[in-house]
């Protein structure tokens, strides 16, 4: 059992400061904010009770829901980073035409592979602009995972690898589908 | 009219140096990155506080300044009191209020560890039975804590008056009326052990202390302010006192939320 400290707190009376505390002008190390105090062989720090700082980063899976698609471009807000919901609300993240998939990209229609309210699994491409992260769904396994159906509000089935069908009405619909791992 | 009775009783019931029963709720808004409710007695705050933020404004300039800005905005409620009281935002009292309590927290960010970046903290009064300033700036610190801002220590914040020959902390609504010399202090603690003394020096209110070994910058302003020195010296000895107290409190509701927290995230005990 540790000790949880309020900022200002003394962690230690001489030392180096790891993330969450600072170094006074006396040496002493004080804690910067809320949380338990962690010593380590390098230092000692403060661990937010709220856990690290999920945040995205190039390379991480994540999932999201289709926000609304564009010719160039479909918006996503950003709801898991490798499974993990970010601390303070989603982050937006785009997928851009040539992203969807990785063969034929000259041809892609953004319409026929996703439409809003779909949830997709996408893979972090670059830290995009100001405003989003750029996502990548050219593999196998990254795509729609769950779209409903407008009329009937049933989970679409895939029946291939660019086409769902609402088991209801049996409607077809075109969508980039991806391999679920059961 | 008598504000302190030969028992030594102020008119709701206090003695000279107790003040209200503090209260406090966090994260009151999901919108703004941390937020908190701080109640003294009848008297109720909201802060929120967005940020740290990447600047918008005036940082791109040559020699702008590269530490974090803190900005604070402050409102009223039009119910918070009966109607007559100045203070409505963007007048001059409230434009002053804002900067003061600007300076008073900024001393207790960390602004070099948020380089380029914004702090807006915004404060609302809910409800105004006196001492809203102090209370302002606790709220203030709760919602700093509570949005993760690197904090150097627990500000504590108090106002003193002064009637019937005596300093009284915490002055509510009916005692303020007195029209008695009033001082609102903010004091950075910095726990049970002395903190690196940092000089606050810009002429006006804005004093320097150093007590027992307790540190301090300390932000204070005494309005209607015709005192002796040794009035001022009493008050400002009971606000010091105060403001400690306020800490404390502060500090226990943080470790106390942050058990919580933990908690609710089922994570190994704290």
């Amino acid at each position: 059992m540790s000790r949880v400290v309020a900022p200002g707190d003394v962690l230690r009376d001489r030392g180096v400061a790891l993330e969450g505390a600072r170094v006074d002008a006396l040496g002493r190390v004080r804690a910067t904010t809320c949380g338990r105090a962690v010593e380590r062989d390098d230092g000692v720090g403060v661990e937010r009770a709220r856990g690290p700082l999920v945040v995205p980063r190039v390379g991480d899976d994540v999932h999201g829901r289709v926000l609304r698609v564009l010719e160039r471009a479909a918006h996503v807000d950003i709801a898991a980073i490798n499974g993990r919901a970010p601390v303070g609300g989603g982050f937006a993240g785009t997928i851009r035409r040539q992203d969807v998939r990785a063969h034929a990209v000259d041809s892609v229609e953004l319409d026929r592979c996703f439409r809003a309210g779909d949830v997709v699994r996408a893979k972090v491409l670059s830290l995009g602009d100001a405003r989003s992260f750029y996502l990548t769904t050219a593999s196998d396994e990254l795509g729609v995972v769950r779209a409903t159906h407008r009329e009937s509000g049933e989970t679409m089935l895939p029946v291939s690898w660019t086409e769902v069908q609402c088991p209801i009405t049996g409607e077809v619909e075109d969508r980039k589908v991806a391999r679920v791992d059961e | 009219m008598e504000y302190v009775s030969f028992e030594g009783l102020r008119l709701d019931g206090r003695r000279a140096n107790e003040i209200r029963r503090p209260r406090h709720a966090f994260a009151i808004d999901a919108q703004c990155d941390g937020s908190a409710r701080f109640e003294l007695g009848n008297t109720v705050i909201e802060c929120r506080v967005d940020g740290p933020s990447e600047r918008k404004f005036g940082g791109a300039e040559e020699g702008a300044s590269e530490a974090c800005a803190l900005t604070c905005s402050h409102g009223r409620s039009a119910f918070a009191s009966d109607g007559v009281q100045a203070g409505r935002k963007g007048d001059g009292r409230s434009k002053q209020f804002e900067s003061v309590l600007a300076k008073a927290l900024t001393s207790a960010v960390c602004v070099d560890l948020m380089p380029r970046c914004e702090v807006q903290v915004r404060t609302t009064v809910l409800c105004d039975d006196g001492g809203a300033r102090a209370a302002s700036a606790c709220a203030a610190v709760l919602a700093l804590a509570d949005a993760g801002i690197p904090l150097k220590g627990i500000i504590g914040s108090c106002t003193v008056g002064h009637l019937d020959g005596e300093a009284l902390i915490d002055v509510n609504r009916d005692e303020e009326r007195g029209r008695g010399p009033e001082l609102w202090t903010c004091a950075l603690s910095a726990g049970d052990v002395p903190d690196d003394d940092e000089n606050e020096d810009d002429g006006e209110d804005h004093l320097m202390g150093a007590t027992g070994n307790h540190i301090t910058v300390i932000v204070e302003e005494l309005e209607r302010g015709k005192t002796t020195m040794e009035t001022f010296k009493s008050m400002h000895d009971l606000a010091l006192a105060g403001c400690e107290t306020s800490a404390r409190y502060l500090r226990i509701s943080l470790r106390a939320r942050t058990r919580a927290l933990a908690a609710t995230r089922a994570l190994e005990k704290f």
